[in-house]
């Protein structure tokens, strides 16, 4: 199956499509993008900001808000905080879901289809009406304001998602040369990890990326389990710059780019695997 | 290979657990170990220097305690004390409003300071409200840390330049001067309301004003007054003054801002502004003067405000104790007036110099005689939700939409009592 | 596959009941975790459901009062001004995330020269967490100083600076701006992913055949699509009709109830009135709905698909 360029398209009147095509482009990506660009523009003029009308191009730029985010603030730690986190939550997530995605892929048992229907259940659930049930189950764990216990929370609520996806992935991959491996004395664990997970790559990086982003984007529960500053996430940190009698929005914003940034640029590169991987697998579950 | 699995996962826990694991507070031995506090003043220019000058003093005194200051997010900080006290962990001690205080004595999550300390000695020269307003069977609840009324600043360069020679003192002048000092072209405004739907206390408190100016209130010794000719008065002034354009209608942080941009002729609130301008806007500092609120009976919205409490689950209870003992000490109590203009626990704890070094402070301390207290009696317990319906029911429906305000003031009498 | 049933009818006891019970065993670890952290709070805050929880009348606590709070809500008129409101912004949120995702599916699936670069534009919003998106916005909204206004006062297009985030008549419309420039992301790689998986054969198929454009469009593209379709839609519904991030912080559910919903009243309930019972009530009624409503989806798919 050839994806790519479509030789019909030089029949078709090339200059007006492609001019039509690169204009639309441009305003819509100027329309995405204009609220990072601003986000930028007003870390960078940190005077300005009460002024009349800020510019909107880019004139004698100030990176103080820069230093004042990170000398006043503990940003770095939110950073290392929210990676640890999310590293975590995705590396656990991957772990617990491929051993199920691979028994709903590969075995046919009584209860699959209610395990299927349970995973899919946990999704429906409005995560407020559980916020104060686990805290005071965390509480009792004296797992409040800990990194711990966000990332059990977040693994409980990330590896149903990523079960579903993965059992979608695995299902691409062909079962008869797990059976040759089968044959030839290979345990079933076995085949799992050698024959299955490595094949399937491009799945797992995709799963663990949305169980990444998953708990670098949460709110909720960062916000509501962790109270001391040492211990938030990126995700929470930020809301602290909002003070209850002074705003001080260029920090906000200088804030906001430092955050944005790295995964940001991480997804950049990511991107094309991503929609690839997407590609061959959980769209054909 | 299943062995280098069971490895890496052994070993991600591990790591994780040694990124995670978080200071616990130490053991308790007698006066020792961490002191936990929070408060929401860290965050407010005009009363943080206190703190940042008693914290390291009493680390000091106190060699073997280390204050430790939770900081929770200014949105959240009313909410999160609330779950803090109840659900847990409890700081050591919380800094909050008078509101609070009674949520939380209702609620019953608070530890009585007289078991930690000598109250009637501590607080033989304080205030009668230090001694009455925080007790129940006996026991005194919260210590004062500061006093406030809200009362009227001005600024007295836009006054001249207006041509007007004083402040109003009844509310047809404050009408009518606001309406002079509005220059929307130039985003000037007479006056800044508070009217914003998200911080319901402030708000709450402007509001309360007007009526109160008018010698009324929405509750009078228990009864509700919602429809009493004076408050409906007051309420209409409220919304003639927002429909006029006269103020901004934006967050605290925002008003401020416009106040210290020599922008904001007339503003109604607590002695924290002057602090907060003298540190960080001298320019608008020289220009703004205090003064009793614009109505004849200098009504004026406040009282004891500021409490430091004891949750019953806190760890160091006899460092908390330490803390309030050191900050009642009148050497300190006058350092604090001094530094933030509030009214403190005891009439000792103001000092002399105070009015002649900063004379706005005298309004603040007149007004303590014609306080009005902010939640009528019986309503404490709950008073969020009381305020709540009053809010929305002057924001919402009679500004916004513009109902008939006897109706929607009638409409809600229902409704309060069901939160008495 | 044929794997199963091939050996199944070879070895029926041993391998398949050893093979049952292996399944099962890999179930484990997820079973585990769902049910201590997912299930037991979950019967939990069911159970406050039918109880009296105001922690702020202990005296009350814990009175069994079986559905007084739903037969309150009910009754409420606020509460179904909140659920219109929950329809609005989901039915407005997912039309307008799909869409938009659709669209820019459609135009990224083109090749020209950098579209690697600007698909990693067009998805750009989707790493940043949602208190980021919520303050950036935020300030592009705020009637004195934000860009929205000045721009529109510059361009002549308004006289006054309006309060995007306040004035009743535009705070629901800039959340779901807000809402949808953060979800499409989503919508985009999904559609992206199955107009890929459209085999080339069925466009040479339908050119050979005369079809124009817009006739490939309705006959190759939007059929192939249709499992897709059906994901982004199920997901893109359930997914904003709970979603919390967005009018919590922006607006906090105002200007008075303007633009709040029913997951914002349950986290009001919990955290501002402490009534745990009522703010259960909600929640679990949000779960039926929810459920009610992906049965209904999911059956109406299946009789589709025959």
């Amino acid at each position: 199956m050839t994806k790519g360029k479509r030789p019909f398209r030089r029949r078709i009147k090339k200059p007006i499509k492609f001019f039509l095509l690169y204009t639309v482009m441009a305003v819509v990506c100027v329309l995405i993008v204009f609220p990072f660009y601003w986000m930028a523009l007003s870390s960078l003029k940190p005077t300005e900001i009460f002024g009349a009308v800020m510019s909107l191009l880019p004139t004698r730029l100030d990176p103080a808000s820069y230093i004042t985010v990170f000398t006043e603030h503990p940003l770095l730690t939110w950073l290392r905080n929210g990676f640890v986190v999310a590293l975590a939550t995705a590396f656990f997530c991957i772990t617990i879901a491929c051993f199920a995605a691979y028994s709903l892929s590969r075995f046919r048992f009584k209860g699959r289809a209610l395990y299927s229907s349970l995973l899919l259940g946990t999704q429906m659930i409005p995560i407020v009406l559980l916020v104060i049930p686990i805290y005071i189950f965390f509480k009792e764990l004296n797992l409040l304001n800990s990194l711990v216990g966000l990332i059990i929370a977040y693994i409980t609520f990330g590896v149903p998602l990523c079960t579903m996806l993965l059992k979608s992935f695995f299902d691409t991959v062909s079962p008869e040369i797990e059976e040759s491996a089968l044959i030839d004395g290979c345990s079933r664990l076995g085949t799992l990890l050698r024959i299955v997970l490595p094949l399937s790559l491009p799945g797992l990086a995709v799963t663990a990326l949305f169980a990444f982003l998953q708990a670098w984007n949460e709110y909720v529960f960062a916000a509501t389990f962790l109270s001391r500053l040492q211990k938030y996430t990126t995700s929470i940190g930020l809301q602290s710059f909002i003070g209850m009698f002074t705003i001080d929005w260029s920090s906000i914003m200088a804030g906001a780019v430092v955050v944005t940034l790295p995964t940001f640029l991480v997804f950049a590169f990511l991107q094309k695997g991503l929609i690839k991987g997407l590609g061959t697998g959980a769209l054909k579950g | 290979m299943k062995r280098i699995l069971c490895v890496l996962l052994v070993l991600a826990l591990a790591a994780s657990f040694a990124f995670a694991s978080g200071t616990q507070g130490a053991k308790v031995e007698e006066v020792s170990g961490e002191v936990s506090v929070t408060s929401w003043q860290w965050f407010d220019p005009g009363i943080k220097p206190f703190w940042d000058e008693f914290q390291p003093a009493f680390e000091k005194e106190y060699p073997n305690l280390k204050v430790t200051r939770i900081e929770i997010p200014a949105a959240r900080y009313w909410d999160q004390i609330v779950v803090l006290a109840t659900a847990g962990p409890a700081p050591d001690l919380i800094h909050g409003t008078a509101l609070k205080v009674k949520q939380f004595m209702a609620m019953d999550v608070l530890d009585p300071l007289d078991d930690h300390m000598d109250t009637d000695a501590a607080f033989a020269n304080s205030y009668e409200a230090q001694r009455t307003f925080a007790e129940a069977n006996g026991n005194i609840y919260a210590y004062i840390t500061g006093a406030r009324t809200l009362q009227m600043i001005y600024n007295k360069m836009l006054f001249d330049e207006a041509g007007i020679s004083g402040p109003p003192t009844n509310p047809d002048d404050f009408l009518e001067y606001a309406r002079k000092l509005s220059k929307p072209g130039e985003n000037q405004f007479g006056v800044g309301l508070k009217a914003n739907i998200t911080h319901y206390e402030d708000t709450y408190d402007c509001v309360l004003q007007f009526p109160a100016g008018y010698g009324s209130n929405f509750v009078e010794d228990g009864k509700i007054m919602t429809t009493d000719p004076n408050t409906i008065k007051g309420v209409e002034l409220y919304k003639k003054m927002l429909n006029e354009k006269l103020s901004p209608v934006v967050l605290e942080a925002a008003n401020r801002e416009i106040l210290f941009n020599n922008k904001m002729a007339m503003y109604i609130d607590g002695p924290w502004i002057f602090t907060e301008a003298k540190l960080d806007h001298p320019d608008t500092y020289k220009n703004l003067r205090g003064t009793a609120t614009p109505f004849e009976n200098k009504a004026a919205i406040g009282g004891a405000n500021h409490f430091l409490m004891i949750p019953k689950d806190a760890k160091n209870k006899a460092g908390a104790a330490e803390f309030i003992k050191m900050w009642n000490e009148l050497e300190w109590q006058r350092r604090h007036c001094m530094i933030t203009g509030l009214v403190v626990a005891s009439p000792e704890g103001i000092p002399a110099e105070k009015v002649e070094q900063d004379p706005w402070f005298q309004a603040f301390v007149d007004g303590m005689d014609t306080a009005v207290a902010p939640i009528p009696e019986g309503f404490e317990t709950q008073a969020s939700k009381f305020v709540k319906i009053i809010v929305e029911a002057v924001l919402d429906e009679i500004v916004s939409q513009n109902k008939p305000t006897y109706e929607v003031m009638e409409k809600i009498i229902p409704e309060l009592e069901a939160v008495r | 596959m044929n794997s199963p049933s091939s050996k199944r009818k070879k070895k029926w006891t041993g391998v398949h009941r050893r093979r049952t019970s292996f399944a099962v065993i890999l179930l484990l670890p997820s079973l585990l975790s769902m049910g201590i952290v997912l299930v037991m709070p979950l019967v939990r805050a069911i159970i406050w459901s039918f109880q009296e929880m105001n922690l702020l009348l202990p005296a009350t606590k814990n009175n069994f009062i079986g559905l007084g709070h739903y037969v309150d809500m009910f009754q409420d008129g606020t509460f179904w001004k909140i659920a219109l409101n929950t329809a609005e912004y989901t039915v407005f949120g997912v039309a307008g995330a799909f869409l938009i995702g659709l669209v820019t599916a459609l135009l990224l699936n083109e090749d020209f020269r950098g579209r690697s670069f600007i698909r990693a534009l067009v998805i750009s919003p989707w790493p940043v967490p949602y208190v980021v998106t919520c303050l950036v916005w935020m300030w592009m909204y705020d009637k004195q100083f934000g860009v929205v206004n000045s721009i529109l006062l510059q361009l002549g297009v308004i006289s006054e600076q309006i309060g995007w985030l306040n004035d009743p008549t535009f705070a629901m419309f800039s959340v779901l701006v807000t809402t949808i420039w953060k979800e499409f992301p989503f919508a985009t790689i999904m559609m992206l992913a199955g107009l890929q998986n459209i085999p080339k054969e069925q466009y040479d198929q339908a050119r050979v055949d005369g079809a124009n454009l817009i006739q490939i469009f309705r006959n190759v593209t939007l059929p192939g699509l249709r499992s897709v379709t059906m994901i982004v839609l199920l997901l893109l519904i359930i997914w904003i009709f709970k979603r919390f991030s967005f009018i919590y912080i922006m607006t906090g559910g105002g200007p008075a109830k303007r633009t709040e919903t029913l997951i914002v009243t349950t986290y009001n309930e919990a955290f501002d009135f402490l009534e745990f019972g009522r703010a259960s009530a909600m929640g679990v009624i949000m779960l039926i709905v929810i459920f009610i409503f992906t049965l209904i989806y999911l059956s109406v798919q299946e009789r589709r698909a025959d």
